[in-house]
């Protein structure tokens, strides 16, 4: 599974860098938000996929046999959101100056 | 004691503003409180000084840095607090009547600055820790430029300001380059312990590195030759900023520096010779640049940096003479130069008129300002019976008993010679030659001669009662710098010594300098050579230098699609070198375990990431870019991650609707699109950074991962944290102190976005076809959003999951038009989430002693559940918001 996601990973990344090099202005906010999701899901795999089971624990407090990986989660779960707030702050400066020309 | 003097220092000067709004004309003599009271509580630990006592106290700030409050107060740190606090109140007198005519707010800047100077002063010569020195010494330099600048509108004091802080900067530099070599050295960051390892510094390899870096700060600092142009031009600052930091204390802080590290100077090969060079280097300079200078300050400005260069001199001569010199003679130098300065403003401020040449029989009006001149005249000119007098025969018995040949006597003898008649010319010109000449617009006030009057008087009164000043702070500075127990006696009459013919000599050459001064003056000044070949030139030089560059890389970056292929295809050249030059193939994680649901979702995610980086309609880029991020969330939710999956749903809805309103407000995209090469360039890079990031992803893939993390949290996140969901524990308990700082982030966003966004775009929404039962869909998200966040530490959700969730009802409200909020209501959510995360985390502090570690719940409550609701406050709030901004204006 891994070289799959490797590959999807990395072909969003190619696709946000030539988004970003573009000279319009929306055009770089959404490779912004592509380079994230990129990266997001490269960080993910450092998990190793290594189990389709959640990473939460039963009652008894020890799981019974693999969970996934929860660090990588943690990390990308606020990554997520703060993708979010970066992406709000460009478009509110892409909103600025796009107002300031006309 | 030490630390609480300095927080009441630094209390003090917040305060100021607030009480010169409250005390109105009289602020200068209520502000002077505050220093007095510092002033007088260091006297208070005098007689411990008189006894040798050193004390020293410490804190804990951040150990792992090294970074401790450690302060000492020595006899030397005593004589330098003194003056700082002691000056620093007759200083603030001074002020509060020399600002009179401007505005409170202006007066309360000013008094807000000097104070905070003072304590910054303070912290630099109380403390130990190498880095919290440079911290306190920074600051000073900061503070200088604020006030030499402090007539913003004038172009030239901005100038000066930034002159003043290159300079001064540069030696901050210096003095960190210092600092690390000498922690890195000797494993210690206490200017104590590294004086007293000074033979280990030196012998050892970065030794000469470290006192040159030390020299340059000092240098500089200090103002000698050939940094000292900054001096005389920061004389733009009001009158009482030169008065107290450009003469009295903040120039003193590069003497004091090298003087404490005088061993080093010693042990180095060379040391010495170099501090002499230099100050005498700088006398010479600075004396004949006195001779020349037309304006009254800037002639002051002119003797304070051969005084300086004299105490260079002394640092670098041997001997406990030298060092007493040093000692006494930067008391009475800061004694009679800071009342010169008052004065000098005084009559500035009465007259309006700068040059010495313009002013004339100012005694008749300025009575009480004449005395004091005359009197700090007299102690600078080094005339018994003042104190200036007792310093200078220190100086020359300095000298005489020194080890260097007769040169550097001979610059002094000179030296002091055109300070006695600089004394001479700026007392007789402007206050008794002369007819009425000068108009003046008021007399004198009592704030205004109150500093000059006490500082002269106390250069009389020092001398002729030497006894206390000599036990309680001369001869414990002396010994402080010395290192050991040195003798010091201070009386007018030694009888007919060597050093007293010195004295003689040199009055009689300032009598001569004085006597033709006008000559002497008119020739100096016709040499366009001294502003041609100045230091100050090659600066100015530098400078249009860096500012024609500058300005040619601007010019060249204007299109940012240039300096971004620059930017990115260098950041991956360099990536891929770094996986080339460490030589090893990328291994390969195998194939096992594909299986056709998860494929399909990644290749969805990838063709529409690709789709949309190909497609010209940027409402279709859109649509793709949303695509592939849907696509990720499904691929977290299939390997086992619901709670990034419900995070990643719900941004990406947001997302939509933020870069929709985008796009509508900005539809006429300007740019022009790339031309054929430049699409093969990108290309290019686009391919590259793909490959690179795919080999290097497989190469990770291929190693199991050592998981020693996520074994201890998965271990511990019941027993410790009381927690199922192993995410939701690292973020609120583990590692809570992060997620209150991303927290932070997203709430600071917020105000980024309003501020971009002001008077702007805020429109509000025309309403929309889902406008009917949009409070219902609003509701039940409402609903949800408590739910994810009930069952968010043991089941998927928590506070992130609930604020999106929040976040999307009040989208779904503003998009409808319905139920605004008043517009302060987000911006308290977001305040009172991250006041309540700040909360939560102080119950820890009094059980565990531990910042933000969670107590045991009491049932299903605890502090966690109060730290995730604050998290979805801020998130919640934040949305609230930023949504309104994008959505397009309603048709008028």
């Amino acid at each position: 599974m891994l070289p799959l996601h490797a590959a999807a990973a990395a072909i969003m990344f190619g696709a946000a860098i030539h988004l970003l090099l573009s000279r319009r202005a929306l055009r770089m906010v959404l490779g912004l938000s592509l380079l994230a999701t990129a990266i997001n899901l490269a960080l993910f795999q450092t998990g190793r996929l290594a189990s389709a089971r959640p990473p939460l624990l039963p009652a008894d407090g020890s799981p019974a046999g693999a969970i996934a990986d929860p660090v990588p989660q943690a990390l990308i779960l606020t990554a997520i959101v703060i993708g979010l707030a970066l992406i709000v702050i460009l478009a509110a400066l892409a909103l600025r100056s796009g107002s300031d020309d006309a | 004691m030490l630390i609480w003097l300095l927080l009441l220092a630094l209390a003090g000067s917040c305060a100021a503003g607030a009480i010169t709004r409250l005390a109105g004309r009289s602020a200068g003599w209520v502000l002077a409180i505050l220093p007095a009271t510092l002033f007088a509580s260091l006297l208070a630990i005098a007689p411990g000084i008189e006894r040798g006592w050193v004390i020293a106290e410490g804190r804990r700030w951040a150990p792992e840095l090294g970074l401790d409050v450690t302060l000492r107060l020595d006899g030397f740190s005593f004589l330098l607090a003194l003056l700082v606090t002691g000056i620093g109140a007759l200083v603030v007198i001074y002020a509060g009547a020399y600002l009179n005519e401007r505005s409170p707010a202006e007066r309360g800047r000013f008094f807000t600055l000097i104070l905070l100077f003072m304590t910054a002063m303070l912290g630099a010569v109380l403390a130990d820790n190498l880095l919290l020195f440079l911290l306190f010494w920074e600051a000073t330099s900061i503070l200088s430029f604020l006030l030499i600048g402090f007539d913003s509108r004038s172009a030239r004091a901005r100038h000066s300001a930034l002159m003043a802080l290159h300079v001064t900067a540069l030696g901050g530099l210096a003095l960190l380059a210092a600092v690390i070599l000498i922690g890195q050295s000797l494993d210690t960051w206490s200017m104590q312990e590294a004086v007293a390892r000074s033979a280990e510094l030196a012998a050892g390899p970065n030794g000469g590195a470290i006192l040159a870096c030390l020299m340059l700060a000092g240098f500089t600092k200090s103002a000698q030759f050939p940094f000292h142009f900054w001096l005389p031009n920061a004389m733009l600052a009001p009158t009482p900023a030169s008065a107290y930091l450009h003469s009295a204390t903040m120039v003193k802080l590069g003497i004091y520096l090298l003087s404490r590290f005088e061993p080093l100077a010693a042990a180095v090969p060379g040391g010495r010779p170099v501090l002499v060079t230099v100050g005498c280097a700088t006398m010479l300079v600075a004396a004949l640049q006195a001779l020349r200078s037309e304006g009254f300050k800037t002639s002051l400005a002119y003797s304070t940096i051969a005084s300086l260069g004299v105490l260079v001199t002394l640092i670098g001569l041997t001997g406990p003479a030298a060092s007493v010199a040093m000692v006494g003679f930067l008391l009475a130098h800061a004694l009679y130069k800071a009342a010169l300065f008052m004065c000098a403003g005084a009559v500035l401020h009465a007259t309006g008129v700068q040059s010495l040449r313009a002013l004339g029989g100012m005694a008749r009006h300025l009575p009480l300002t004449a005395l004091a001149t005359t009197l700090a005249s007299l102690s600078m000119a080094g005339l018994p019976p003042f104190f200036g007098f007792i310093s200078k025969e220190f100086l020359f018995q300095a000298q005489i008993e020194g080890t260097v040949d007769w040169i550097p006597l001979f610059i002094a003898v000179l030296v002091n010679g055109v300070m006695v008649a600089v004394a001479a010319v700026i007392t007789l010109r402007p206050f008794f030659i002369g007819g009425p000449a000068t108009t003046v617009r008021h007399g004198e006030t009592p704030a205004l001669v109150f500093g000059a009057i006490v500082l002269s008087f106390a250069g009389l009164l020092l001398s002729l009662s030497p006894d206390w000043i000599t036990r309680n702070v001369l001869r414990p500075a002396a010994i402080a710098v010395y290192g050991t127990p040195v003798e010091v006696q201070v009386a007018l009459w030694h009888g007919m010594t060597p050093m007293l013919l010195t004295s003689g000599g040199v009055v009689a050459i300032g009598g001569l300098i004085a006597f033709y001064w006008r000559p002497i003056h008119a020739s100096l000044r016709a040499r366009a050579g001294f502003d041609r070949l100045s230091p100050e030139t090659v600066y100015e030089r530098l400078l249009a230098m860096a500012t024609v560059a500058g300005e040619r890389a601007r010019a060249r970056g204007r299109d940012r699609r240039s300096m971004l292929v620059t930017v990115v295809g260098g950041m991956l050249l360099l990536a891929g070198w770094m996986v080339v030059s460490a030589g090893a193939l990328p291994r390969f994680p195998g194939w096992a375990g594909i299986e056709a649901g998860p494929t399909a979702v990644a290749a969805v995610g990838a063709a529409a990431a690709v789709a949309a980086a190909r497609v010209r309609d940027p409402l279709a880029a859109l649509l793709g870019v949303g695509a592939a991020g849907l696509a990720a969330a499904v691929l977290f939710l299939l390997h086992g991650a619901p709670d990034l999956a419900l995070t990643q749903f719900g941004v990406e809805a947001l997302m939509t609707m933020v870069l929709v309103g985008l796009l509508a407000g900005t539809a006429t995209d300007t740019g022009r699109g790339r031309t054929a090469a430049e699409a093969r360039t990108d290309l290019v890079i686009a391919v590259g950074g793909a490959i690179l990031l795919f080999l290097v992803l497989l190469d990770i893939s291929a190693v199991p991962s050592p998981g020693t993390t996520s074994r201890f949290f998965t271990e511990n996140a019941l027993s410790a944290a009381h927690g199922r969901n192993i995410v939701n524990v690292i973020l609120v308990d583990f590692r809570a102190l992060d997620t209150l700082g991303e927290t932070a982030v997203i709430a600071m966003s917020v105000l980024l976005v309003l501020l971009l966004s002001a008077g702007g775009t805020a429109g509000g929404g025309q309403a929309l076809p889902v406008a009917p039962g949009s409070r219902a869909i609003a509701w039940l998200l409402g609903l949800a959003a408590l739910w994810l966040l009930w069952r968010g530490h043991q089941q998927p959700g928590g506070g992130f999951a609930g604020g999106l969730a929040a976040g999307l009802g009040a989208a779904v409200l503003a998009i409808a038009g319905r139920g605004r909020a008043p517009p302060w209501l987000p911006l308290a959510a977001c305040g009172a989430g991250l006041l309540l995360m700040l909360l939560a985390g102080v119950p820890g502090l009094v059980g565990r002693a531990a910042f933000l570690a969670h107590p045991a719940p009491l049932g299903p409550l605890s502090t966690t559940l109060l730290f995730d609701i604050g998290v979805l406050l801020v998130v919640g709030g934040a949305i609230a918001a930023w949504l309104p901004r994008f959505l397009p204006k309603a048709p008028a």
